[in-house]
């Protein structure tokens, strides 16, 4: 795991790495230490990011003290540029005053703490953000088959030879003849001999999955939107809806989005 | 009215007059069937079996009618009123709005078959048929019938829909109007000449003839006015909308600028304080510093204020200012969340509105919330996919009972839908968007999505 803190004042910035090693340190449970890499400025953070992607990220709001200091990144535009590359990596901002905290939700944040920054508040919010995080879809759209061992919440095995994948990771699923084609977050794509509607049966018990047509499935958490008969799905994939079911589609898909949206805390 | 007479086996002569008059009716609901068109969930295939099945049944009723000697409208008038129950099923308008429609297509062929009985009597004089058109009214019934559709059409398709989905008219003003053609087309039923007689009986002939033209331009007088009237409370609506939303942007400014002035008072009290802390520090008062600091810290102007900025969007953020003070001015703690950034591609004015109506909206149930808890959440977010879209949830508790009519909402303060709502769905509509509204469990539910370019 890499850690990085991103903080303009020396001392607050040692304070937070203290806290974050010391955290970790305790934290035995966990597989993996963390690396933690503490910067001053957003230049440095963003060539370190550009080199390597980040776990989870430490901002502090205002990386200045010059209020008349307009050009210089903020904590928000540091943010914003992560998330324009699409880096979902957890985001806690530091701030000295709540009034701006409210700004995080269009980042996406995980929440922020207040300065000055006191161990308790900075455990309770590492707990939560470590729990959000077990919680990601893992890396590897693929699961090894553990036959006798507990299942992870997230596996679904189709098809023959049994083929373990985790479901948070299914953008769409397409039938070809007596195969269905998963294709995967990560661009990856596998074809399964299965048929369509057991794995179309499985899946659309889950609210984010949605039969569009004959023979393809969604998943609404990929989608980004409808155009005309298609649904279109992060990275450029279009998936078929039936002609006469586009508003019933684009009904659901909305319905979900709402229901989303009003989870968000 | 009715004569009895004996069960004779009809000429072909009778018989065509007899279907002939039964053409007027068909008419008639070839004029119902323009005016639902839009309202008709597959229309070329339900005016299509509707105007078979009509042709087949008329054609019987003439049979019928030509058999037993019957008069025209003794068949007409029942089937009328299947039709009007069934056009109800079918569009989903209340009675009293078919009615109103129904009656009006009525009216016309009433007027239509009236005309081509005097028509027929002034041509054939004591050689015409009671109660029956010869050859000067049927060809006359026929051009008449085959005419209105097109005199018609603009009333039909544009002028009747237009007043039948109009939410801003009330049911009151439906269930009284629907009368006027109903009322009509009766008098000019029960005007219908019963014997030939009775026409050419002194002037009555002329009589008739300027009676039902002058009737018949003040019906079309009437609806005149009634289309300008509802075009006129329909402006009178637009204007009230665009007066509310000014006043809505003057209350929010004033709040920004009572906010400005509130944060120029924090900055001069801030310069007093460091003046002090400066005069204690060049005394070398430690301890006159750190009491004067332990009371800054307790000071209210250290206490976290109001949020001033829930997203990048400067006027949505205006908006959601005002209503997240008002909310707290009334004790809520409203759980607001914005992401929205500064330019996003969906007309300024549209989205402010939009918020600006739901969150008036929610404080305004939430003011006259007697009990429970009360509560104010919502989440406003850019979905920056393919085509942009802006999802906005506003859920709020409310007291007062909801009057729902459909998909709309009758407002608490006047007759007919409420303002706020039906705005909403009018802009979602325009912006590409849906606007659906739910309550359970005391709780308002609004969502409403529009592209955003």
């Amino acid at each position: 795991m890499r850690i990085a803190i991103l903080e303009d004042h020396t001392s607050e910035r040692r304070v937070l790495e203290l806290f974050c090693r010391s955290y970790f340190d305790e934290r035995a449970d966990l597989e993996d230490q963390p690396t933690i890499k503490a910067y001053a400025t957003a230049d440095e953070f963003l060539q370190a990011w550009s080199q390597h992607r980040f776990d989870l990220v430490l901002l502090d709001c205002y990386l200045t003290d010059d209020e008349s200091d307009t050009h210089s990144l903020t904590g928000f535009d540091v943010a914003r540029s992560l998330r324009t590359c699409r880096d979902d990596c957890p985001i806690v901002f530091i701030t000295s005053s709540s009034d701006f905290a409210v700004l995080g939700y269009a980042v996406q944040a995980s929440g922020y703490l207040l300065k000055p920054v006191n161990r308790a508040d900075f455990t309770a919010m590492m707990d939560r953000v470590t729990a959000t995080m077990a919680q990601r879809a893992s890396a590897s759209a693929l699961m090894p088959n553990s036959p006798g061992g507990k299942a992870s919440a997230w596996q679904e095995t189709f098809g023959s030879p049994p083929t373990a994948m985790d479901r948070r990771c299914i953008v769409c699923c397409l039938s070809h003849a007596h195969y269905v084609e998963f294709t995967f977050s990560n661009g990856s794509r596998i074809r399964v001999r299965v048929n369509f509607s057991d794995v179309e049966r499985r899946l659309t018990s889950f609210g984010n999955f949605y039969r569009t047509a004959r023979g393809a499935l969604v998943n609404f958490d990929y989608a980004t939107g409808i155009d005309g008969n298609e649904f279109v799905m992060r990275g450029g994939k279009r998936v078929p809806i039936t002609k006469t079911a586009t508003a019933q589609a684009g009904r659901a898909y909305a319905q979900y989005m709402f229901e989303r949206i009003r989870k968000d805390r | 009215m009715f004569p009895s007479a004996p069960i004779t086996i009809p000429s072909p002569h009778d018989l065509l007059f007899a279907v002939g008059e039964q053409v007027n009716a068909l008419t008639g609901l070839a004029l119902c069937l323009i005016c639902f068109w839009n309202r008709l969930s597959n229309p070329r295939r339900t005016c299509g079996v509707m105007m078979g099945v009509a042709t087949i049944w008329f054609l019987c009723c003439g049979i019928v009618c030509a058999t037993f000697r019957l008069p025209t409208q003794a068949l007409v008038v029942p089937t009328a009123l299947i039709v009007v129950f069934t056009l109800q099923r079918l569009t989903g308008l209340t009675l009293a709005k078919t009615m109103f429609a129904c009656a009006s297509a009525a009216y016309a062929v009433a007027i239509i078959f009236y005309l081509s009985l005097v028509f027929d009597v002034a041509v054939l004089r004591w050689q015409a048929n009671d109660l029956r058109v010869g050859w000067p009214g049927l060809i006359s019934q026929l051009l008449m019938d085959t005419l209105m559709p097109f005199l018609m059409w603009y009333p039909l398709r544009v002028v009747i829909p237009h007043m039948l989905s109009s939410g801003m008219i009330g049911n009151r003003f439906w269930n009284l109007v629907w009368l006027l053609p109903f009322v009509s087309t009766a008098v000019v039923t029960w005007c219908f000449p019963i014997n030939t007689t009775i026409l050419l009986n002194g002037r009555m002939l002329e009589v008739a003839f300027i009676i039902s033209i002058v009737y018949s331009c003040f019906m079309v007088m009437s609806y005149a006015l009634l289309w300008l009237l509802v075009r006129q409370t329909e402006q009178l609506i637009v204007a009230t909308e665009h007066e509310h939303e000014l006043t809505m942007q003057t209350m929010q400014l004033s709040h920004m600028n009572d906010r400005i002035r509130e944060a120029r008072q924090v900055r001069h009290n801030l310069r007093q304080h460091i003046q002090t802390l400066q005069v204690l520090a060049d005394a070398d008062d430690k301890a006159g510093l750190k009491n004067y600091l332990s009371q800054m810290s307790d000071h209210e102007f250290m206490a976290s204020g109001n949020p001033m900025q829930y997203c990048e969007h400067t006027a949505l953020n205006a908006v959601l200012v005002y209503y997240c003070d008002r909310a707290r001015q009334l004790g809520v703690v409203p759980d607001v969340k914005a992401a929205v950034p500064a330019d996003i591609g969906l007309n300024n004015a549209d989205l402010c509105s939009i918020v600006g109506n739901l969150m008036e909206n929610a404080v305004e149930a939430l003011q006259s919330q007697e009990s429970g808890e009360r509560m104010l959440k919502a989440r406003i977010r850019l979905d920056e996919g393919h085509p942009r879209t802006m999802f906005i949830a506003v859920d709020n508790s409310y007291g007062n009972r909801i009057v729902r009519k459909g998909d709309r909402f009758l407002s608490t303060k006047h007759d007919g839908e409420g303002l706020g709502t039906a705005s909403i769905c009018t802009i979602a509509k325009r912006n590409h968007g849906t606007a659906h509204f739910e309550h359970n469990d005391g709780v308002f539910q609004a969502s409403v999505m529009v592209s955003a370019g």
